[in-house]
């Protein structure tokens, strides 16, 4: 039994780094705009299908269509803060709430209407191929989409620490109204933060999309994955939603090797649900939201 | 005080006159009286089916209410208790043929069980925490169901025993005497809603809803009033979903336990009004029928239109009437009872 517990870890990390993408996407928007996006889950499901499309009619490698699928869910993201978020930024979290869940419904039905509920799949060539490395097998696509995941993590962090227009941003979230007098415009921040979160999820998308199944649901687990990792993670803390999401990605791994091949989400939720259950304040907080 | 006593010594004078005679008391009994005729003027079986689900939605809604209305603890997981309840009474008879009556009140218990412990990790968390976690629940709920198949039926679903019609089973050909329970069903839920709301723990649950601090710093017990809350809306809830299961014989997890279902439930309460009495009633008057007639005019051409169209929905209510549709129906209706009143008085 323990011999294959490498290979759990190492499976469970892969996709793990995929969560952590998209908690990455969902904890930048609560931290910087204090809003949570129901349909979060919904900037994977398009960045999914903008890939899909794409290799169907130009039958490039899916990973190319990052260049187009980036800018185009970041133009998603900001004009649905410009458009929609914004009206509720200061209202109640039931208001908030209620309309991202409304987004969230609409967008998952226009997909089902617009794509029917097929499950679509993308061949490439590498699909099938697996490494072997000291009895630990790696799937290279689910290899390649733990770096594409990884890089875009490092690059935004290093957008947030060593650009101005990143360290604006902290400090928007940080504190919102002394953003505003030190001059920071706070209306082009959100913009900017809603088109980040939803570029980087729809690539998170786009990433998986060689070995996952480009449904209208598709992004129902991934949201909610991401946002009881945001949780647990301390809200707005991005290492922690970052942590989180590997963390998640193991217990997955574990529960479909242990509990059965349906049940990997089954015991990773569980697990979480007991966790916050015993500690609410979130796994990494340090009193700072 | 003077006026005020005057006018309590008027009604003590016609005592049984005046009540009935006060617009306020007959045009509850008459629209009542109007509701009890329905099933005699709409003959067509669709669209007496379609007012059942307004009747069996506006309860859900009402039942919703009472924790996402009045204590604003936003539920999207109450297709838990619906599906609990569903699945209770439709193994209790396919197991040891108990009848739905007695088992929906298992099922309420069931139900309330899973809310007491969704309340344990959730009700010291604020705002979007339980929302989250509401869905979280029921996620586990639609997964563990599939798991289960020996108990549950897996994800194929379980079909309602074929009875042959009796009242003792729950089990009727035509669809008007489901009409009549469900009607009686909404009655005593408002009733029992508009109790509670004048009630102290009425007072708390709305304390807690328009400022949580505060109503700690009064001294109301604030997990205790939740979990009340939550345990009286999931045993509502769930005899509901008993209905439900008796109504369409037939269930599954997957839509059983779904965000969807839990977001239909929630939104007849938001387009009608949050933390109000009628307000569901009119929220599923106006949302199901949109969406049944488009399922059935677009549910071949366009899967998903209807849903589509609930996520729109949802949208433009949360932004547009924030306070609910009741509104403007409250006041049109303090019109009339006034214009009665004077004409009453006139005479």
């Amino acid at each position: 039994m323990a011999e294959i517990v490498p290979q759990i870890i190492v499976s469970g990390l892969l996709i793990g780094g995929v969560y952590a993408l998209v908690s990455v996407g969902l904890s930048l928007l609560f931290g910087v705009v204090d809003i949570v996006n129901f349909a979060h889950g919904e900037f994977l499901m398009l960045g999914m299908y903008t890939t899909y499309w794409i290799w169907v009619f130009s039958g490039v490698d899916p990973l190319i269509t990052l260049i187009i699928s980036i800018p185009v869910m970041f133009l998603t993201g900001a004009l649905l803060m410009k458009y929609l978020f914004k009206r509720v930024i200061d209202a109640s979290p039931l208001t908030q709430i209620f309309l991202t869940v409304g987004l969230q419904i609409l967008l998952q039905n226009v997909a089902l209407m617009a794509f029917s509920a097929n499950y679509r799949t993308i061949q490439v060539v590498y699909n099938e191929i697996v490494w072997n490395i000291g009895g630990v097998t790696i799937q290279i696509s689910r290899l390649i989409a733990f770096f594409i995941a990884i890089l875009l993590s490092i690059i935004l962090w290093l957008f947030l620490t060593r650009t101005d227009m990143g360290k604006a941003m902290k400090a928007s979230q940080l504190d919102r109204e002394t953003a505003k007098l030190m001059g920071i415009n706070t209306d082009k921040i959100f913009m900017i933060a809603a088109g980040i979160s939803a570029a980087i999820t729809g690539a998170a998308g786009t990433a998986i999309s060689t070995f996952f199944y480009v449904f209208p649901t598709v992004g129902v687990s991934f949201g909610l994955m991401a946002y009881i990792t945001v949780i647990l993670g301390g809200l707005g803390n991005l290492k922690g939603a970052f942590v989180g999401g590997l963390l998640i990605g193991v217990a997955e791994a574990f529960g479909v090797q242990y509990v059965g091949a349906d049940s990997g989400l089954l015991l990773a939720f569980i697990i979480f649900i007991v966790l916050l259950t015993i500690k609410p304040q979130g796994l990494f907080s340090k009193g700072v939201a | 005080m003077k006026n005020v006593k005057t006018s309590r010594q008027e009604i003590k004078n016609t005592a049984g006159n005046a009540m009935i005679l006060n617009p306020r008391n007959y045009l509850p009994i008459l629209g009542l009286a109007l509701a009890l005729l329905v099933p005699l003027i709409v003959t067509n079986s669709y669209y007496l089916g379609l007012i059942n689900l307004v009747i069996l939605f506006g309860a859900a809604g009402i039942a919703w209410n009472i924790v996402g209305g009045y204590a604003r603890q936003v539920s999207l997981g109450h297709s838990i208790f619906f599906g609990i309840g569903a699945y209770t009474t439709t193994l209790l008879q396919i197991k040891f043929n108990i009848s739905p009556w007695i088992g929906m009140f298992f099922g309420g218990v069931f139900a309330v069980l899973i809310g007491i412990l969704m309340g344990m990790s959730v009700f010291r968390m604020k705002g979007h925490y339980f929302a989250v976690f509401t869905i979280a629940y029921s996620y586990v709920m639609m997964l563990l169901f599939q798991k289960f198949r020996g108990l549950t039926g897996g994800a194929e679903g379980l079909s309602v025993p074929f009875n042959d019609g009796s009242l003792a089973m729950f089990q009727f050909s035509s669809k008007v005497p489901y009409y009549y329970i469900f009607l009686l069903a909404l009655v005593l839920i408002i009733l029992l809603v508009q109790r509670l709301g004048k009630s102290r723990i009425g007072y708390y649950w709305t304390a807690i809803g328009q400022d949580e601090q505060a109503a700690m710093a009064i001294g109301i017990n604030i997990a205790m009033a939740k979990h009340l809350a939550l345990g009286i809306s999931a045993f509502l809830t769930a005899i509901l979903g008993s209905f439900y299961a008796q109504y369409v014989y037939f269930i599954e997890p997957f839509s059983m336990f779904s965000t969807h279902m839990s977001v239909e439930i929630a939104l007849v309460a938001i387009v009608g009004g949050l933390g109000t009495v009628m307000g569901p009633v009119v929220g599923a008057i106006v949302v199901k029928p949109i969406a049944e007639l488009t399922n059935m005019f677009l549910g071949n051409v366009l899967p998903g239109a209807n849903y589509a169209l609930y996520g729109l929905i949802l949208i433009v209510a949360i932004i547009v009437i924030p306070n609910g549709l009741i509104v403007p129906i409250n006041r049109l209706y303090q019109k009339l009872i006034n214009r009665l009143e004077r004409s009453s008085d006139r005479n």
